[in-house]
């Protein structure tokens, strides 16, 4: 028993854990999967670079341990994206939204909308290619309780934001 | 009263002229920093006219210095409109900038030794930009200072009087103008010295340590393997000679600390008003902070082994701040008794009640971990990197069971409780700390997962507020999502403002 006063509230309440996440747009798997390639290609032209120039000669043995380690951290960030694609998810409920990230360290974000200061919707170059957006939430509670929901396809981000908006104007007027 | 005191604060005006001079000094000094290169040259060419050379950067910089500054102070202008304050800056770029009250989060005085020998004050704002801004208003006489701190509160005040509900209206926002109501603390030299002793050394026994560790180094690389009987006859001459230079460093970095407590906290003053609190503190440099009661989020208290000796505290106000100054300890009170936490605690939480709050431990699989990785990970490090040296590294493996025993305690005194209103929380065996909150502060709350946690079912709670945040660990899943559950439903129908 958690509190002591209104137990027969608590059981009342509406679960969050309970609920499914939203998946993201199965499109944000590729662009998640291209800006790791896009990484680790860059990587590897510097590694080349190191080689080519290097003034002095390196070790056959580092050599290929380097290409190994390469190929390793690879192989493991394309399957740790797609995982984390998996386990990524929001939620949009009557008062709150969630999202969830994270493999390995798992993190999920409640904000209640009557507490969000303000909304932004962002695309980058690779994600422009997918017509995706990101929405970014802010609270006032700094950085650790800001949120960013990727992967949103088509007008989803605009009218996510617009929804929050007006949420957060009903709660102010109030 | 002075003639320029008797101006309205709606009327265009400049700063006090003692700015001129505060400018100057500021000037001078960034001019004579960003004219190192100058100093390098000479060091690389000794044989060039230095004396030249500083009587030219000296010259140079006091004009120049005097120059921007008086440019400075004669383009600076601020007058207060209804609900914003307007600032007008710069002789080539001229800038408008606008700042509308409720956008203010602090307003802070500063007084250096030359604003004390004017009796004039700094005005610092502090504002919620999402840039996260700050402004200063370098020199205004005390009377000025406070009449403009008044007439933005009073301001500010109205304005969330007409936005809000009739029914939030409390009595005691209708007369906003801070006074004093009653002096809370106020430290004398006995107080500053038991503060400035019990300060944490930790950060400064970590130096020590690695510098010891250095030295072991140093003594091991003389002298080599072979000769490990006569290094042991040596090695304990030369840990005399370390003890007694890490006294000497100790007795240095103890006086340092001693020193520079009772300079920066000298005559500290905790005032209790009729808004909040305000503190003021300072030899040279008088600070003067305010915390209004509805701008605080979470009050913390942490305490060491030789602050309890002298039942002392360090105290924790966190206030909403803009998100550049989040996490700074930005009102901080760095001893005080038990007295003056109740008072602060009461006035954040005036509904406090023990029998309401049910305590819970957290789970007892953290005293493992915590072996794992502070006592196990390494000592084994530790053993297998030396243990080709010298079986003594063995006794390394005596750590683990200290780990565990400090983790068991450290474990047992880990309690938070939680009500319908609020949570507090108390921690630690050697270092002690408490903090407490009222949900509706709770800006967003996340649940964090190690792949351990996953598979135990437990998680990191954290609760984040304006101004800081709250974390409980190793919190078995199923109380965390109720207690998830239960913050958010608070937070989302709850009317009262978190700020």
């Amino acid at each position: 028993m958690l509190f002591q006063n209104p137990p027969v509230l608590l059981a009342t309440l509406p679960r969050l854990s309970d609920q499914p996440l939203e998946p993201l747009s199965p499109d944000y798997l590729k662009v998640s999967l291209i800006s790791t390639g896009i990484f680790f290609l860059i990587l590897f032209g510097i590694l080349c670079g190191i080689y080519f120039f290097a003034e002095f000669d390196i070790p056959y043995l580092l050599q290929w341990g380097v290409i190994g380690l390469w190929v390793f951290l690879f192989t493991f960030s394309l399957w740790h994206t797609w995982r984390n694609f998996k386990v990524q998810g929001f939620l949009v409920r009557e008062h709150d939204i969630t999202y969830r990230t994270g493999v390995f360290f798992r993190k999920t974000t409640v904000i209640p909308y009557n507490r969000i200061q303000h909304c932004e919707v962002r695309q980058g170059p690779i994600e422009r290619r997918f017509k995706l957006r990101k929405l970014e939430v802010f609270t006032a509670g700094g950085e650790s309780s800001d949120l960013t929901i990727p992967g949103l396809g088509g007008d989803r981000a605009e009218q996510l934001k617009t929804f929050l908006i007006e949420k957060k104007g009903r709660h102010e007027q109030s | 009263m002075s003639k320029a005191d008797q101006i309205p604060l709606t009327i265009e005006q400049r700063q006090s002229p003692v700015a001129i001079l505060i400018i100057v000094q500021t000037l001078f000094f960034t001019i004579i920093k960003s004219a190192w290169p100058v100093f390098v040259f000479y060091f690389i060419n000794p044989q060039s006219k230095f004396e030249v050379f500083i009587t030219i950067i000296g010259i140079g910089a006091v004009a120049l210095s005097t120059v921007g500054s008086l440019i400075a102070f004669f383009n600076f202008y601020f007058h207060l409109k209804d609900n914003e304050m307007v600032i007008r800056s710069g002789l080539i770029n001229k800038t408008n900038r606008n700042i509308p009250f409720d956008r203010i989060q602090t307003i802070n005085f500063t007084q250096t030794l030359v604003h004390r020998f004017f009796n004039v004050v700094q005005l610092d704002l502090d504002t919620a930009g999402s840039a996260g801004s700050e402004l200063a208003i370098k020199a205004l006489s005390k009377t000025k200072a406070h009449e403009i701190r008044n007439f933005i509160l009073e301001r500010k005040a109205e304005i969330n009087a007409t936005t809000a509900t009739p029914t939030d209206l409390r009595e005691d926002k209708t007369s906003v103008t801070t006074q004093p109501v009653k002096e809370l603390l106020r430290l004398s030299i006995v107080d500053l010295l038991k503060i400035g002793v019990s300060q944490n050394h930790i950060r400064t026994a970590g130096i020590m340590l690695a510098f010891s560790f250095g030295l072991l180094q140093y003594t091991e690389g003389v002298f080599g393997k072979e000769q490990e009987a006569a290094m042991f006859a040596m090695v304990f001459g030369s840990i005399i000679i370390v003890t007694g230079l890490l006294l000497l460093l100790l007795f240095g970095a103890f006086l340092f600390t001693l020193i520079n407590t009772v300079l920066k906290y000298y005559d500290l003053r905790v005032t209790q008003t009729n808004t909040g609190f305000s503190v003021i503190s300072g030899l040279f440099t008088r600070h003067e902070k305010s915390a209004p009661t509805e701008k605080i989020q979470l009050v913390e208290w942490s305490s060491n082994p030789i602050k309890r000796l002298f039942n002392l505290y360090t105290l924790y106000i966190k206030q909403a701040a803009s998100k550049l100054l989040i996490g700074n300890k930005n009102f901080v009170i760095p001893g005080c008794y038990q007295p003056q936490i109740d008072t602060i605690r009461q006035t954040y939480f005036p509904d406090f009640d023990k029998d309401d709050f049910t305590i819970h431990a957290i789970s007892p699989l953290i005293v493992g971990r915590y072996t794992l990785y502070f006592g196990v990970v390494p000592a084994l490090i530790l053993i297998g990197i030396y243990i080709w040296k010298s079986w003594w590294v063995l006794i390394f493996l005596l750590w683990i069971p200290a780990v565990y025993g400090y983790a068991r305690i450290w474990h047992q005194r880990w309690r938070y409780a939680v009500s319908d209103r609020g949570i507090f929380y108390s921690k630690g065996f050697l270092g002690q700390r408490a903090a407490i909150l009222r949900w509706e502060k709770v800006q967003a709350i996340t649940l964090d997962q190690s792949p351990f946690q996953q598979r135990r079912q437990l998680t990191n709670i954290i609760l984040s507020t304006a101004g800081g945040i709250l974390e409980l660990p190793y919190v078995s899943l199923q109380q965390a999502n109720d207690l998830q559950d239960f913050v958010l439903w608070r937070v989302e129908t709850d009317e009262s403002e978190w700020m």
